[in-house]
């Protein structure tokens, strides 16, 4: 036996005490870990978009809000095709692809999808209209369709190069290069729920479309659509010359800044938006859920920091005889202090430990379930949430430790 | 061996002071068996706990083996209670959530060392009083003379030259005291002191020397005189 053996003997006699400041403390912990885990991985997770969709902008009609546009761009409004005319002959700084998309709904094999018609890259080069302007000497064989960001740190201001043609640089470039006007590209899970390969035919909107290609499976909703040209689709679904969206590719973050007004000016009846500010709200929802998970860490410490006080106090008042007789045989009064905070540091750790627990089976479960994000762990959280565990329950602990430092030894010679 | 040297003990309430124990002098020398006795309220327990360095007195010296116990500083005087002093108390004061081997064990642990041969140590005091098929018990568990005899071996783990015992057979059967008694006067031949508190005449009346105390005023009775009062 030793004295840190002793001190767990004690904690082990009446275990109720303990518990319950312990609980109070892994409560705090665990909400902090879990609400950081899961908002430090969504954080991630929309960085990673981000990076992915490149410095976009989305040009939408007027009145149109994001949530219509992510809610699979069934808004019923629309925008003239000749506004990417428009833009193409303004010739932007830094604007490398355009493109107009419109989105139909349609059915495949008994299921609701949606069909987008998309302007491949391809017919860039042939709009007869363009070649009046200065187009072709400025390189539209690059597919440039805006002026050249000088020492651009983006993407590219890219020159297309022959992966770049492949209907695998859709996941990034968002563009299809090449596609024939009875041709169809389908996306990664509607073709594997569909049993769709490449090569068959398929039947949209009454009319047939040879299956040019699988998509890559990019993490979109365009996993779940069948992509077609723009044209052909307006053509099915008799709507004349309309798109519903125009996604415009700067090659940087700082061009996609000054293009927004820039577009916007360009096109008064439109709504140009950047990706960043389409994220803004969930970056801004995480921030709030961050900052509400360190006060509910607070409020939760504070409380347990009393609860620990309150059973140290009683601890202590139980333990007046033992105590003195502690020193009788020997003990210092540091010694017996040590031994009401070593149970202190004892709680503290134990609790930072099955909060830490607690908290990431929460922020695992939690995360896939019910905010689609597969839940890494926040190892600030975990720091932090250990740490303070173990300050709060020490601090708590030190005036009844110091009481019992003082505790007069005489008082075991007092009568049972 | 001990030295107490007009030491009194006087608290303040208010603008009164009460004189808990008047200057009391007394030279204790090696094995000898002290009785201290006196009605409850008397200041034996704070003579007491003033010779075994609990309680600093208003005035005066103890003077234990040369060395003056409350000119040192606290942990010094906590270490050689460690060493030097046993305890015996009434109720026995065992920790509860100790078995009867770690209960004798605590002494030695509190300033670490060898936890294997501490409890070896332990384990061969409590054969010497009779505990070997006690050893894992928890003092709930043994009768009130077995915890005596616990708390005597646990008294005598560090080997100590002075023994105090307040009331140790307060609690106890005829045949339980009859033992500790033996066991004070065997301590005694060994060559270790004794000051004992009691309220039995019959304990007091086996000591080599007896002190009355009332009212906080300390007198040296003999045993001879003692069996003349009675």
């Amino acid at each position: 036996m030793n004295f840190h053996s002793m001190v767990w003997k004690e904690m082990l006699r009446r275990p109720g005490h303990t518990l319950t400041g312990l609980l109070i403390v892994a409560l705090g912990v665990a909400a902090l870990v879990a609400v950081e885990s899961v908002v430090s991985s969504s954080e991630q997770k929309v960085a990673s978009q981000m990076q992915q969709l490149g410095a976009n902008i989305l040009i939408l009609p007027d009145g149109v809000t994001l949530q219509d546009y992510y809610a699979a761009d069934a808004h019923g409004k629309s925008l003239p095709e000749e506004y990417v005319t428009r833009i193409a002959l303004a010739q932007k700084v830094g604007v490398e692809e355009l493109a107009p998309k419109l989105s139909v709904p349609a059915e495949l094999g008994g299921d609701s999808i949606v069909v987008t018609g998309i302007l491949p890259r391809t017919e860039f080069y042939k709009k007869s209209a363009w070649q009046s302007v200065d187009l072709l000497t400025s390189g539209l064989s690059e597919s440039a369709v805006g002026k050249k960001h000088e020492g651009c740190g983006g993407r590219s201001c890219q020159i297309v190069t022959a992966d770049k043609t492949d209907i695998s640089s859709y996941a990034s470039t968002r563009i299809v290069h090449a596609l024939e006007m009875d041709s169809a590209l389908v996306g990664a899970d509607l073709a594997k729920s569909q049993g769709i390969e490449e090569g068959q035919s398929i039947r949209i909107l009454g009319e047939k479309f040879q299956v040019a290609g699988i998509l890559p499976a990019t993490g979109t909703s365009d996993d779940s659509r069948v992509l077609a040209h723009l044209h052909r689709v307006q053509e099915v679904a008799e709507s004349g010359p309309i798109v519903n969206v125009i996604e415009v590719m700067g090659c940087c973050e700082e061009v996609a800044t000054t293009l927004v007004g820039e577009l916007n000016e360009l096109l008064p009846d439109a709504r140009a938006v950047t990706i960043s500010q389409i994220v803004q709200t969930q970056v801004t929802v995480n921030r709030l859920m961050n900052r509400l998970s360190y006060v509910i860490f607070a409020i939760l410490m504070m409380i347990g920091g009393a609860s620990i006080a309150s059973v140290m106090f009683a601890n202590v008042a139980e333990r007046k005889r033992e105590l003195g007789t502690l020193m009788a045989l020997g003990a210092t009064p540091g010694m017996v202090s040590r031994m009401i905070l070593l149970k202190a540091s004892a709680v503290g750790l134990l609790g930072g430990v099955c909060g830490l627990a607690l908290g990431l089976i929460a922020a695992f479960l939690a995360g896939p379930q019910f905010l689609g994000v597969a839940t890494s762990v926040s190892l600030n959280a975990v720091i932090i949430g250990m740490i303070v565990a173990l300050i709060v329950a020490l601090a708590a602990s030190y005036p009844p430790a110091r009481k019992a430092a003082h505790l007069d030894p005489c008082l075991c010679f007092q009568d049972a | 061996m001990l030295q107490i040297e007009s030491i009194c003990r006087d608290y303040t309430r208010g603008r009164s002071v009460i004189h808990a124990l008047h200057p009391t002098s007394i030279e204790v020398g090696q094995g000898e068996f002290i009785a201290i006795v006196g009605p409850s309220g008397s200041g034996k327990s704070t003579l007491l706990s003033m010779i075994g360095g609990m309680l600093s007195p208003t005035s005066g010296r103890v003077i234990l083996d040369g060395k003056s116990l409350y000119e040192i500083n606290v942990k010094q005087r906590s270490r050689l209670r460690n060493e030097q002093i046993g305890f015996l108390f009434q109720s026995f004061n065992l920790v509860p959530y100790l078995s009867a081997v770690e209960n004798v064990q605590l002494p030695m642990a509190l300033y670490g060392g060898d936890c294997v041969n501490q409890e070896k140590e332990a384990r061969h005091l409590l054969e010497r009083f009779g505990l070997g098929e006690r050893l894992e018990h928890k003092p709930a568990e043994l009768s009130a003379g077995q915890q005596q005899r616990v708390a005597m071996a646990r008294t005598l783990a560090m080997s100590p030259n002075l023994i105090l015992a307040d009331e140790p057979t307060g609690n106890l059967d005829p045949d339980s005291r009859d033992l500790v008694l033996r066991t004070m006067h065997e301590l005694c031949d060994e060559g270790r002191t004794i000051i004992l508190v009691t309220h039995d005449a019959t304990v007091s009346s086996s000591a080599h020397r007896i002190f009355h105390i009332t009212e906080g005023h300390t007198t040296e009775a003999t045993p001879d005189r003692d069996r003349d009062a009675a």
